[in-house]
């Protein structure tokens, strides 16, 4: 059941404000189902707005990409320019025609036609001369930063050393893959690149090929500089609950444990014992039964889980075209970041392709880590199974919780969820939408194709939760729209 | 071990705006595609079009159809989007539609007037393609009153002695008008030599 918004809602309302009602209606909505986990449906992509068109780039910006200005995420690095000097544009313009000119004078027999060749002569010579063409020049790039956000902008300074004259730095920019380029800022000698993280990993930011033109503009002569690499990190989700498992590890924390120990939870009284405080008698137990009894207090403790990211395929939304492996990356971030803020031990473990993992940690750098060790799993897609079992035993520590965030688009997932369950470890799948593929309208054919896949995944769903494993959907806004349902008990695995 | 080289130093201020990138200036484009236009007419001698047969009018509409695609600047990179033929012919348009517009005007044999016309408006049609497409040293060159001098004043000159009714056959035409050119190369090197010597 997806949970939906409380209806009658006022236009006026806050977005914080709808999402907290929500939040509430998928807790009440949960708290009357069954003790069994629950199959929950993948929201739908719903077919919003169009999008504004995006504003045409500055001139500058549209001659350094070169083409049609219009940034190709997947477009290959240009092969490197020849060395050394070679006739520009102009040259070459100024020179054919005033050659053709010369040759159609002679062959025609009219002398006037020098008269044409006479113009492009002159500005060739009066180019030509005086002013020494740079014969060393070298060009050292430096970044504003190497680590950032999505959506972050990232600026390139080259600077360009060379002895004589260069009447002109002409920058041609080939953005990496996750980066966009936004201003081109040519300052004399020094290169100002403005760019914009597009997209979580870690990019080359660009490759800058510099032509450095002679004074007069007739000769040019290609430097090539790599600006070498940047690591996006994502924009993490926003979320605040933390379900706990079961069974806490025995390490102070935030969460209230079943045992009892120094917290602040009261869980019962029990009689006093010689030597305890006196603060902690509970008077009105110790009226009633004739004995002094002391309040008695739940333990705190921290939790372990361990994030869990399906990299086996990346698929594009079909309505919306977002990536699924750059959803299932924000989402875990989100999870790892709000587990860190209540101060538990968050591990990840990346499958598909080369297996990734870090062990759980703490901390406000453990983030960072934690997102760089899976910053790579683009690169490294590939076809087999991981093998969880040749994992070292710190990074899925025993009945910690597993998240795993997964699109379940591959079936090899199924087998890697299969494992987790049987090692013990409670298991919660956030399921990243991908939406329905798309089919003709009036094609039965489709519309039947359409139907067996939404009850494949049906029965994917089912066939977890079978096992014991709750699936969530990821629905785009908050993690607490997703996590909400499962505050309601603890997660518990097969072995508790 | 090579020593680093120094930095360049930065431009003046009042000189930043020679570092200009070129850039697709719609105005700028529609007057040097008029200015096409009008050169891909006057080439076709208009002169002779009422003596021709019409067939022959076929050649100054195309004349002007390729000057409306071809004579507007080209401000993109000179990088090669590709090695096919009318890829090459697209990325060097500005060149081919000046050299068609010379085998064009070589074709007819336009009165002194036309083409005195001629000669002006494709010169000047190169200088603002340089000034637009060329970047900073285009442009540049546009602002020196002296350099504009030169190149207009030795083309007037050569077309002078061209013109000139020096014999009937025109042979002595010819070698006045190769004396003239050699002596505007002279005068071009001159002024170079004292430009070099100021500098």
């Amino acid at each position: 059941m997806t949970a939906s918004p409380p209806r009658g809602d006022s236009p006026e309302t806050s977005p914080e404000e709808r999402v907290r009602a929500t939040v509430r209606a998928a807790a009440r909505s949960s708290a009357q189902q069954a003790a069994k986990p629950q199959v929950r449906r993948a929201a739908q992509p719903t077919a919003g707005p169009q999008a504004p068109p995006q504003p045409q780039a500055p001139p500058e910006v549209r001659r350094a990409l070169g083409g049609d200005g219009a940034p190709r995420p997947d477009a290959e690095a240009p092969a490197p320019r020849p060395d050394g000097w070679r006739p520009a544009e102009r040259a070459l313009r100024l020179a054919t025609v005033a050659a053709v000119a010369v040759a159609a004078a002679l062959l025609t027999g009219q002398p006037w036609l020098l008269a044409l060749a006479t113009g492009p002569a002159c500005l060739l010579a009066l180019a030509g001369s005086g002013r020494t063409r740079p014969a060393d020049a070298r060009a050292t790039a430096e970044a504003s930063t190497r680590r950032c956000f999505e959506g972050e902008p990232v600026t390139a300074r080259i600077t360009v050393a060379f002895d004589g004259v260069s009447g002109w730095i002409d920058p041609g920019v080939a953005p990496g893959p996750g980066t966009e380029l936004r201003s081109v800022r040519v300052d004399g000698p020094l290169v100002t690149l403005g760019f914009t993280a597009r997209r979580w990993g870690r990019w080359s930011l660009g490759i800058v090929d510099l032509d450095l033109y002679d004074a007069g503009g007739l000769a040019r002569s290609t430097l090539r500089v790599d600006l070498g690499e940047v690591e996006v990190f994502p924009l993490p989700a926003d979320g605040t609950f933390t379900p706990i498992p079961v069974r806490l590890p025995d390490r102070l924390g935030e969460h209230t444990a079943r045992q009892s120990g120094e917290g602040i939870e009261v869980i019962g009284v029990r009689p006093h014992v010689w030597g305890e405080r006196q603060r902690r008698i509970h008077w009105p137990s110790t009226t009633r039964r004739g004995s002094i009894q002391i309040n008695q207090f739940a333990a705190e403790r921290a939790a372990d889980a361990v994030v869990l990211l399906d990299a086996f395929s990346d698929v594009a939304d079909p309505a919306t075209g977002r990536s699924s492996l750059d959803e299932s990356l924000r989402v875990a971030a989100g999870l790892v970041r709000t587990y860190l803020r209540s101060h538990d031990r968050v591990g990840i473990v990346s499958v598909g392709g080369k297996l990734h993992w870090l062990q759980p940690g703490s901390g406000d750098a453990h983030f960072y880590r934690i997102v760089q060790t899976v910053l790579d799993v683009r690169r490294d897609l590939a076809f087999h199974t991981p093998d969880l079992n040749r994992l070292p035993p710190p990074a899925l520590p025993h009945g910690a919780l597993v998240y795993a965030v997964t699109p379940l688009a591959d079936n090899r997932v199924m087998d890697v969820l299969g494992g987790l369950a049987e090692r013990g470890n409670p298991v919660v799948v956030v399921e990243i939408p991908i939406g329905d593929p798309r089919v003709a309208d009036g094609d039965a054919v489709e519309q039947l194709a359409l139907r067996l896949w939404r009850l494949d995944r049906e029965a994917v769903r089912f066939s977890l939760v079978e096992k014991g494993i709750p699936v969530v959907p990821w629905q785009g806004e908050t993690l607490d729209l997703s996590l909400a349902p499962l505050l309601r008990t603890r997660l518990q695995g097969r072995i508790s | 071990m090579t020593p680093h080289p120094t930095p360049a130093p930065a431009p003046a201020p009042e000189a930043a705006q020679l570092w200009a990138v070129p850039s697709r200036s719609r105005d700028l484009e529609w007057s040097v595609r008029l200015l096409g236009c009008a050169i891909a007419v006057l080439v076709t001698d208009p002169t002779a079009w009422l003596s021709r047969p019409p067939i022959d009018l076929l050649l100054p509409l195309l004349a002007v159809v390729g000057a409306w695609f071809a004579a507007p600047p080209l401000t993109a990179r000179p990088v090669a989007s590709g090695f096919r033929w009318y890829t090459r012919l697209a990325r060097h348009r500005n060149t081919a539609f000046a050299v068609g517009c010379v085998l064009l005007a070589a074709a007819n044999r336009p009165p002194g007037w036309l083409a005195a016309c001629d000669t002006a408006l494709l010169l000047t049609y190169l200088l603002c393609v340089d000034a637009v497409a060329a970047g900073p040293p285009g442009a540049r060159l546009v602002r020196r009153p002296l350099a504009l001098l030169t190149a207009y004043g030795a083309s007037a000159l050569v077309l002078t002695a061209a013109l000139l009714p020096v014999a009937a056959t025109g042979t002595w035409a010819r070698l006045l008008a190769a004396l003239a050119l050699g002596a505007s190369g002279a005068a071009v090197a001159g002024a170079v030599w004292v430009r070099r010597d100021r500098t």
